[in-house]
């Protein structure tokens, strides 16, 4: 597992001693973290495995809410918005 | 689709949740009331692996407008996964809509760079994501994965 990011459920399945489709339930279930690399890839990340091992998974709780009132934010700070002067692809200089 | 706010907390919540699985360091989340009278919140995870020249980010964030009845309904998100290590930056946007609305018919967008800063489009169509943990999912699908992003098989709106 040394220098490895993620894990594929195979490897994971060698590390418990279980089969690679307990790993996938494990993971259907909700159970062990994983990313849906594609429609059949999974990856575990290492730091999931880790935590699922170790019993210190997270479990869901509420946001408190902030006492304070903020600005609104705004997400396209710094984004060109498309219209008539920001229209289409980028010729690159390639 | 419209929440109350303790069902927001406890979405705000879950998100982080989601991302810390995953080794993500996640600062503690705030529902936060903003100055509109609307609500949202803004999460920066650290993902876990090189950090060199940065550790990988995920920004997320939706604000939330007021619906009558103690409800809100989504006005607006941004779901980014920045990879520095790599280089690249895929992203799912929701704000501005009606300069989207004018100028390609549409709410959402994407963006995609395969080197990081150097789009070769500054906006992508893209489908809108019902929760955040949908956009969670597309984002980091890609994260850590070799290969390109594929940006050149999305369809540019400019």
């Amino acid at each position: 597992m040394q220098g490895k990011q993620f894990l594929s459920p195979g490897d994971v399945a060698a590390e418990l001693g279980i089969s690679s489709s307990t790993v996938l339930r494990l993971i259907h279930d909700g159970q062990l973290p994983a990313i849906r690399v594609s429609e059949r890839i999974y990856r575990v990340p290492v730091a999931s495995f880790e935590k699922y091992t170790s019993g210190t998974l997270e479990s869901a709780f509420a946001a408190r809410t902030a006492r304070t009132v903020k600005p609104r934010p705004r997400f396209g700070a710094g984004e060109r918005l498309p219209g008539p002067t920001a229209i289409g692809v980028r010729a690159k200089a390639r | 689709m419209s929440s109350s706010a303790p069902q927001l907390s406890r979405y705000v919540g879950g998100l982080t949740v989601y991302l810390r699985n995953f080794g993500a360091a996640v600062p503690e989340p705030e529902l936060q009331p903003y100055d509109s009278g609307d609500i949202g919140f803004e999460l920066e995870a650290t993902l876990p692996g090189s950090n060199i020249p940065r550790p990988a980010l995920v920004l997320a964030g939706e604000i939330w407008q007021p619906a009558g009845r103690r409800l809100y309904e989504r006005v607006e998100y941004r779901y980014d996964l920045i990879e520095y290590p790599v280089n690249r930056r895929r992203a799912f946007h929701m704000h501005d809509p009606e300069a989207f609305r004018r100028h390609a018919g549409v709410l959402v967008h994407e963006h995609c760079e395969e080197s990081l800063g150097d789009p070769a489009c500054d906006h992508y169509f893209g489908l809108p994501f019902q929760t955040g943990y949908d956009a969670l999912n597309a984002l980091l699908s890609a994260w850590g994965q070799p290969g390109p992003l594929g940006c050149s098989r999305l369809r540019c709106m400019g």
